[in-house]
C-alpha cells in the first residue's frame, strides 16, 4: 500500500494550495545548514520536484545543524538528503546535481530554472547566484547573514521585488561571527522556504496574508 | 532612493565611489539600479542622480 502524502498533507493545507506546489519545480541550491532545511521544508510542503545542488560530502561538523545524521557521515549531501527526502514523500521528484559551481559555470546547472533557493555559503557566489537569479527573472529566496548567536528577531524577509527576496540579518558573516546556531539557522532557512510557497502560490493567484 | 531611504549624500559619486564609501565589497554585492542590474565593470562609470532608484545587497558569509 503507498503512503498517500497528498491526502494526508491536505488535512493540514488548503487543496489548492498543495495542487499548485505539488506541479512546481525548486533548485535547491547548497545542502548546509540552510539549504537541508529548506529543502525538507518545501518538500514537506508539498513540492513535488526538486533540483539539489551540492558537491559536498557530511562531515561530522555538519550535524549540529543541517538535516543529516551519523549514518549519513561521508556520503554525497545529494544523496544522503535525497534519502531523508523520499523517506518523508516517496513519490517527490528529484534531480541530484553532486558537484561544485561557480559563477562561470552557473548556466549548466541553472538553465531552464525557475525557482531557487540561494542556500551557498560564500559570499561571493551569493552575490554571483543572486546577479543570475535577477538577470533570468528566477524567482529566487536568498540567505544572508544568519550566523552567530545573536536573537533571532534581527532576522529579516526583505522582498527586492516580488520574486527577488532576502531572508537573514544581512550582517553576521560566519567568518567574524565565529558560530552557527541550528535554531537561528534554521529560522531563516524557514524564511527561505515559506516565503519561496508564497511566491509560488502568488504567482498562480492564490495570496494569503 | 538608496535601499528605500533617501540619500542625498550619494548623488553625483559614482557607484563605485558611493559602495566603497559605505564600506562593500564590490564582489559581495549585487546592485539593482533603475531596475536594471549594472555589470560590476561599469560601477566606475554610472553617476548616482537624485531620482535615481537603487536596491543593494551586500552579502555576508554563511549558509
Amino acid at each position: 500500500m503507498t503512503y498517500d502524502f497528498y491526502g494526508q498533507l491536505k488535512k493540514r493545507m488548503p487543496s489548492a494550495a498543495v495542487d499548485i506546489l505539488r506541479m512546481a519545480h525548486v533548485h535547491v541550491f547548497g545542502l548546509g545548514g540552510l539549504g537541508s532545511q529548506a529543502a525538507t521544508l518545501l518538500v514537506r510542503c508539498g513540492v513535488g520536484h526538486l533540483t539539489l545542488i551540492d558537491g559536498d560530502r557530511v562531515d561530522g561538523t555538519n550535524l549540529h545543524r543541517q538535516q543529516y545524521t551519523i549514518a549519513d557521515i561521508g556520503n554525497d549531501k545529494t544523496e544522503a538528503l535525497a534519502a531523508h527526502l523520499r523517506a518523508v514523500h516517496p513519490d517527490v521528484r528529484l534531480h541530484l546535481r553532486t558537484a561544485f559551481f561557480d559563477a562561470a559555470s552557473l548556466s549548466t546547472v541553472l538553465a531552464g530554472a525557475t525557482h531557487l533557493i540561494e542556500a551557498v555559503d560564500d559570499a561571493r557566489l551569493k552575490a554571483d547566484l543572486l546577479t543570475y537569479a535577477m538577470k533570468h527573472r528566477i524567482t529566487v529566496a536568498s540567505g544572508n547573514g544568519m550566523a552567530g548567536l545573536g536573537s533571532v528577531c534581527t532576522l529579516r524577509v526583505r522582498y527586492l521585488n516580488e520574486r527577488t527576496v532576502l531572508c537573514g540579518d544581512e550582517q553576521s558573516d560566519v567568518a567574524t561571527a565565529g558560530a552557527l546556531a541550528a535554531g537561528r539557522v534554521s529560522v531563516c532557512a524557514g524564511m527561505q522556504a515559506h516565503e519561496m510557497i508564497r511566491m509560488i502560490l502568488r504567482e498562480k493567484g492564490l495570496s494569503y496574508e | 532612493m538608496i535601499n528605500g531611504k533617501r540619500r542625498p549624500d550619494a548623488v553625483g559619486k559614482t557607484l563605485a565611489a558611493f559602495l566603497a564609501s559605505e564600506g562593500y565589497r564590490t564582489d559581495r554585492v549585487v546592485v539593482e539600479y533603475n531596475g536594471k542590474i549594472p555589470d560590476r565593470s561599469r560601477y566606475g562609470e554610472i553617476v548616482i542622480a537624485k531620482e535615481d532608484r537603487i536596491e543593494i545587497v551586500h552579502f555576508v558569509g554563511g549558509g
